[in-house]
């Protein structure tokens, strides 16, 4: 079942490294080789067998979801981190696969997030032909991954370029209006040109597992209400001068959280009332924090957030005569 | 109102250790008794940060107004909540809230002496005005009180047999604090 879930991510990766380049090759297999390595650090600690363990491939999309989530271009010690942060602290601490709190892949991102703020916000722009960036060669950019220095000529200023999610925050803190920030050539139909073909994709594989009946729609479902609907009110409300609807659903991670990260079965909540609830609230938060918040994107945050909140959620979405059962 | 946020966190760290601390004391109880508990913790805590709150705002504003009097804002803020606290405390008896649980009540009050303290002390200079506040601690309580009772609801997740000996107990309820303080590290700029 995991098995698939990672494969319904492939066509999503293969779009990203399009557009992306080396980066997210290099994400993908420092990612998934560290949380596997860490997974069975755990488990020999822990004195059982690692490869029965492995064989369910949890690790495995723990690691491929955190490399979605972090920039394309990361040092690897920062990678590395946020790896055994997942793995170690938020999974294996809890008891292992089944009995984690939080969702590994998010409790990795954030702690990197709030630890590497400089790194965590170096993203290289997509390939997009008629804009010309400043590429660093192959053997450079594995150079940055190893380092964490770009080398000479490069300079951090120059490769960086803010991500859609960036540009509308720093263009809306200067007082511009979305209208107005929109026009820049980066911007495509809704969200980031580049960034939007991958939501696309990610939207497709969560399209299949809805198909193969291995997530149920109640949380993708919410996750969007709960981004579109506050999103849509505050655009009409100002007309136009914040984003609406469709950037946020094509920026950041809202279609990989939706799909991909909220629907983790062993940290979202259990009944289907108690998952509408759920889903709504980590996208009404992820809205909150990109309109007023500090951090591009609130995703990651606000499915740790509703995690705190299961228990509680299931407590009270329990069909009736189960409440109280202990 | 940065400090809201601040409280919250800070105090996620040590809501858990207390609640478990209620309930070992008494092995008897349940999920629903455990819950139950917790609600009335969270209930408590609203109040006794309104109350001290609001009394202990004009003591700061007008009795220790004097420019060298800063010093006596520990004590004066400890002696206004340790009267509202009693106060608090003979006020649930005497409705018979909390009878079976006295002595439980005492160590949950002796912890929200101690976070409530921290609430009066950062707002109360920060705020200007008397009601804002009781408004700011009032927002304090409540998402100290809405924390208490997720924790209280996730305390069989972070209570079993899986979870790795060195880790059980105490380390574990810290690790999830400072999950859920990560998680609430988020909202980081959203009061500027």
């Amino acid at each position: 079942m995991i098995r698939e879930v990672c494969l319904a991510l492939v066509p999503a990766a293969i779009v990203y490294t399009y557009f992306f380049g080396w980066g997210v090759v290099f994400n993908v297999a420092i990612c998934i080789s560290a949380c596997v390595a860490f997974e069975a650090l755990a488990l020999t600690l822990k004195q059982q067998a690692p490869l029965p363990v492995l064989a369910d491939y949890s690790a495995c999309l723990t690691g491929l979801l955190l490399a979605f989530a972090l920039p394309t271009y990361l040092p690897i010690y920062v990678t590395l981190t946020a790896c055994a942060f997942a793995i170690l602290v938020a999974k294996q601490a809890y008891g292992g696969i089944g009995f984690n709190l939080f969702n590994p892949a998010m409790v990795g991102y954030c702690a990197v997030m709030v630890s590497f703020p400089i790194e965590m916000s170096t993203w290289l722009p997509p390939f997009l032909g008629d804009i010309d960036y400043v590429r660093p060669a192959f053997t450079d950019q594995l150079l940055y991954v190893l380092t964490g220095d770009w080398p000479a000529p490069y300079t951090l200023d120059a490769v960086s370029q803010a991500t859609p999610l960036d540009r509308v925050k720093s263009g809306l803190h200067a007082s511009e209006i979305f209208i107005e920030i929109r026009t820049n050539p980066v911007f495509g139909d809704f969200g980031g040109r580049g960034w939007e073909w991958i939501g696309n994709f990610i939207a497709l594989g969560g399209g299949y597992l809805l198909y193969r009946g291995l997530i149920s729609w109640h949380i993708p479902v919410s996750v969007l209400a709960g981004v579109v609907i506050p999103a849509t009110l505050h655009s009409l409300l100002v007309s136009g001068a914040v984003p609406g609807a469709g950037f946020h659903v094509f920026s950041g991670a809202t279609l990989l959280g939706a799909f991909f990260i909220a629907t983790d079965p062993v940290s979202a909540a259990s009944h289907p009332r108690g998952r509408l609830v759920y889903g709504f609230g980590i996208g009404l938060i992820a809205w909150s924090i990109r309109t007023w918040g500090g951090y591009p994107d609130g995703i990651a945050f606000a499915v740790l957030l509703m995690n705190t909140a299961v228990p509680l959620i299931d407590r009270f979405s329990k069909p009736e005569g189960t409440a109280h059962a202990a | 109102m940065q400090t809201w946020f601040m409280t919250i966190v800070s105090s996620a760290l040590i809501n858990h250790l207390v609640l478990a601390h209620v309930v070992r004391t008494n092995p008897s109880f349940d999920d629903h008794q455990q819950f139950a508990i917790a609600l009335r913790l969270a209930a408590t805590t609203l109040i006794v940060a309104l109350a001290s709150t609001a009394a202990n705002f004009p003591v700061n504003a007008w009795l220790l107004a004097a420019p060298d009097s800063a010093f006596l804002r520990t004590p004066a803020a400890i002696l206004v909540i340790a009267s509202v606290v009693t106060i608090v405390q003979r006020f649930m008896r005497s409705v018979s809230v909390m009878t079976n649980e006295k002595s439980h009540l005492l160590t949950a009050l002796l912890w929200l002496n101690s976070t409530v303290i921290g609430i009066v002390m950062i707002h109360t200079p920060a705020a200007a005005r008397w009601l804002d506040s009781i408004w700011i601690s009032g927002a304090a309580g409540a998402g100290l009180g809405l924390l208490t009772v997720a924790f209280a609801a996730s305390h069989r997740h972070i209570e079993h047999d899986n979870i790795p000996v060195a880790l059980r107990g105490t380390a574990i309820a810290f690790i999830t604090a400072g999950l859920v303080s990560l998680a609430l590290l988020g909202f980081t700029g959203v009061v500027r």
